[in-house]
């Protein structure tokens, strides 16, 4: 009987602990430079897709058509270069970023709005579908 | 005269010159300097430096004159933000003594102070970036402000010329402060300022504050 209260009461505990800490880390633990995920309507294979000025060239191997590339809190734009073997394209995505007091305990955070697409940017097809929120993820569709 | 009459003299003047010599009615000039405001309580580096004149009546009213000066700086508030304040501030502060007579050990005095606090705020806010590189933004408020202070006070003498003297302070910040920024977190002359408030996690400053301090006192001249 005093083993199974025992039990029940580091359960609890345990429980509070994983609610109260998984609480705590989605708020204020996010990655600085948000993510931008790229999805093609038709299939695309680029060798090589990456952010500009940026420092990783990694080699993507696009997963149901769909690319990743950190977008850049330092500027109010980011320019992400498609290499091919055929051709190389261009996507430019602007944007504006506010820089506030978010709680004492994360302090600052940037707000990001406005996200359009701008030239120099070689698809015709190109569109922002969500706006950045605490998961720091964007999504553009290319319909071509 | 009989001897009654000549032991009651004698007592009377024993009392009369006891306390007329542990009666303390001249006008005296003091030089202080507060030794706590420079430990860095609440910054991690710095300086706050409080030179103060005091002015002691005959009838036990003091006038105290004091100075400050900090730069003061924390490397981490907020989480990603390193905090620095300089400026100045000035007290005029008029106290007098509480107790009836004056003795060696028993100077508790409360005094009144106006304070004029002129200081600027730095933050600098620094979001890492991996792949493009770092973003670094500077916010800067200044505030002067004004704040009435009530403090009860002890001075223990360790010498004849040698005092210490332990305040209470009690501070009403009287002057909105601009803080469009962020709030203000420090407030030279009164102290950290900083409360946890409900404003969706955003602390307040607070307008009431408390503290404690000690000042070493030099009398330099008597008049």
């Amino acid at each position: 009987m005093k083993y199974k209260l025992t039990r029940g009461l580091l359960s609890v505990i345990f429980i509070s602990c994983l609610f109260t800490y998984s609480g705590c880390v989605d708020e204020c633990e996010l990655d600085s430079e948000p993510t931008l995920f790229i999805y093609f309507s038709t299939e695309k294979y680029y060798r090589s897709v990456y952010g500009l000025h940026g420092k990783e060239k990694p080699v993507n191997q696009p997963a149901d058509y769909q690319y990743r590339v950190p977008l850049s809190i330092k500027d109010d734009s980011t320019i992400v270069i498609f290499e091919s073997d055929v051709r190389n394209d261009t996507l430019t995505i602007h944007y504006s970023r506010t820089v506030e007091m978010q709680s004492a305990r994360c302090g600052f955070r940037i707000y990001f709005d406005d996200f359009e697409i701008v030239k120099p940017t070689t698809f015709t097809q190109a569109s922002v579908s969500s706006t950045l929120d605490y998961s720091q993820e964007l999504y553009v569709n290319i319909n071509e | 005269m009989n001897k009654r009459s000549l032991t009651f003299s004698c007592i009377l003047f024993v009392l009369v010159s006891v306390t007329h010599a542990q009666t303390y009615d001249s006008r005296r000039l003091y030089f202080g300097v507060d030794v706590l405001r420079t430990f860095p309580l609440t910054f991690n580096r710095g300086f706050v430096f409080e030179p103060s004149l005091l002015y002691k009546t005959k009838d036990h009213t003091i006038i105290d004159l004091a100075v400050g000066f900090n730069d003061i700086r924390k490397d981490e508030l907020y989480s990603n933000v390193a905090y620095a304040n300089t400026g100045r501030y000035y007290r005029l502060g008029v106290g007098k003594f509480l107790l009836k007579s004056r003795k060696k050990f028993n100077e508790f005095n409360l005094q009144a102070c106006l304070i004029y606090s002129d200081f600027t705020e730095k933050g600098t806010i620094t979001f890492e970036g991996d792949n493009y590189g770092d973003l670094v933004e500077v916010r800067t408020q200044r505030n002067k402000l004004f704040i009435v202070e009530l403090q009860p006070n002890y001075w223990l003498p360790i010498s004849d010329r040698i005092s210490v003297n332990f305040q209470v302070r009690i501070n009403y910040i009287v002057t909105n402060p601009d803080e469009k920024d962020f709030p203000v977190y420090y407030v030279p002359g009164v102290g950290n300022v900083q409360a946890w408030g409900n404003r969706d996690g955003i602390p307040n400053s607070r307008r009431v504050t408390e503290g404690i301090s000690i000042r070493l006192v030099y009398k330099f001249l008597e008049l």
